[in-house]
């Protein structure tokens, strides 16, 4: 077997020098790596001790080193604004053993679609900054489609302007602990009785990551009593469609998906009556 | 490669793969009560405290655990001298075959060092990487309780 190797930089200026080498990739907390298939690596870089696990808040934009991990953001994110987006999804997520090893850099880099990282990331408009061949700020969805940004390159951080509205997280899964089939987050801001903003994201769908125009356009500028709910599910019956899922059919987990998202629309019509 | 650990207080040379996991090496090098159970985290079966945080260790390359404090429930207590979280494991009747016991009372501890008085809810939640295929659970969240009561009459 060939040699593997461990690099443990001491900057990000060398650790971005490594990716030069063929073979080698960062180690954030290690959990997306799967053990049984190391021999496609001739080596891991080790981010840790770069001071990339730090977490701020400066005039309202929040940004996240690509080594903080999950608890650390729930931690953070919580201590700041109580129940965000971010403690509601990623509390979701795996375990609490996963959650101290999870880096927010890894999922990224990663992107899979069950991860309870990404919707929120997407309804948010979070920039990731990359350092190395890609260097640049990229909106998070493109990282998402273009999968050969990250290539030897480093993901450093993530940016997000901190949301205080109304925010609704449902993760689609058998047990706790499985891996979700789908999830729904919704932001939503009131004013003066009417949707001033709505981002509304579906995970896990064909189209893996989903902005649904639909929902936000039929709710934004409208007082919930003029909102046509059953026809704003009826028309996202075309546009959103399923594999087959841990929690059933495609067929079903449609039936599911449209359902749930009517209850976020619901749950933000009693948000917003609360507010009143 | 070699890396020194710092095991239960006590620092090792030892010498490994540079693709072992730290679970691996720990039950390689003795530290049998670290159990081997699914080998992707799900199941909390080799639970260590890393630096004072919850892992599982086969989720850990052991090279990235070089030089940090490495804590397995032997670490806490053992027959001679248990810990409360492991004697009153043992008194409720929380422990049957006992494979994922010694997970079960890492995560424990790290929850009550967090968090000394829990409700059963932040007790659930604390222990939603720990999988016991015996118990039922119910004696477990029991054990948990007695032991916290425990802990704060003692300040352990």
């Amino acid at each position: 077997m060939e040699e593997f190797r461990w690099y443990y930089p001491n900057s990000i200026e060398e650790a971005v020098g490594l990716l030069e080498l063929q073979g080698v990739v960062p180690h954030g907390g290690g959990t997306g790596i799967i053990r049984g298939k190391l021999d496609r690596y001739k080596g891991l870089i080790s981010l840790e001790g770069l001071g990339l696990d730090y977490i701020k808040e400066v005039d309202g934009v929040v940004e996240i080193g690509a080594t903080a991990t999950y608890h650390d953001v729930i931690e953070f994110c919580g201590a700041v604004c109580g129940e965000c987006i971010l403690v509601k999804s990623l509390s979701r997520a795996a375990s609490t053993p996963l959650r101290n090893r999870i880096t927010i850099g890894g999922s990224v880099a990663y992107f899979p679609i069950w991860s309870d990282l990404m919707g929120p990331l997407i309804a948010l408009d979070a920039t990731v900054s990359i350092l190395g061949k890609n260097e640049g700020e990229y909106p998070v969805q493109e990282l998402a489609r273009n999968r050969s940004l990250k290539s030897h390159s480093l993901i450093k951080s993530l940016k997000f302007k901190r949301f205080n509205g109304f925010t609704y997280y449902y993760r689609a899964a058998r047990t706790h602990f499985d891996y979700g089939s789908f999830n729904i987050t919704m932001l939503a801001s009131f004013d003066d009785g009417v949707f001033s903003d709505v981002r509304f994201v579906l995970v896990g769908s064909k189209a893996k990551f989903q902005r649904l125009a639909e929902i936000e356009n039929g709710l934004i500028g409208r007082a919930p009593s003029d909102v046509d709910v059953p026809g704003l599910i009826g028309e996202l019956y075309n546009s959103i469609e399923f594999h087959n899922t841990r929690i059933g059919s495609a067929e079903y987990t449609k039936s599911v998906a449209l359902v749930e998202i009517e209850r976020a629309i619901y749950a933000s019509f009693k948000a917003m009556e609360g507010e009143k | 490669m070699t890396g020194k650990f710092r095991i239960n207080g006590r620092e090792y040379s030892i010498e490994f793969d540079p693709r072992d996991t730290l679970l691996t090496v720990l039950r390689e090098n003795g530290f049998t009560e670290v159990k081997e159970g699914c080998s992707e985290g799900t199941c909390g079966a080799c639970a260590v405290l890393l630096d004072g945080k919850v892992v599982n260790s086969c989720m850990v390359f052991a090279a990235t655990a070089i030089g940090k404090e490495i804590i397995t429930s032997r670490g806490l207590g053992d027959q001679n001298n248990p810990h409360p979280i492991q004697e009153a494991f043992a008194e409720v009747g929380a422990v049957q075959c006992g494979f994922c016991t010694p997970g079960f009372v890492i995560s424990t501890f790290y929850l009550l060092q967090r968090n000394p008085d829990p409700t059963e809810d932040e007790i659930k939640k604390a222990l939603d990487g720990n999988l016991c295929r015996c118990t039922g659970y119910v004696k477990i969240i029991e054990g948990v309780k007695l032991a916290a009561e425990r802990m704060k009459n003692e300040k352990v």
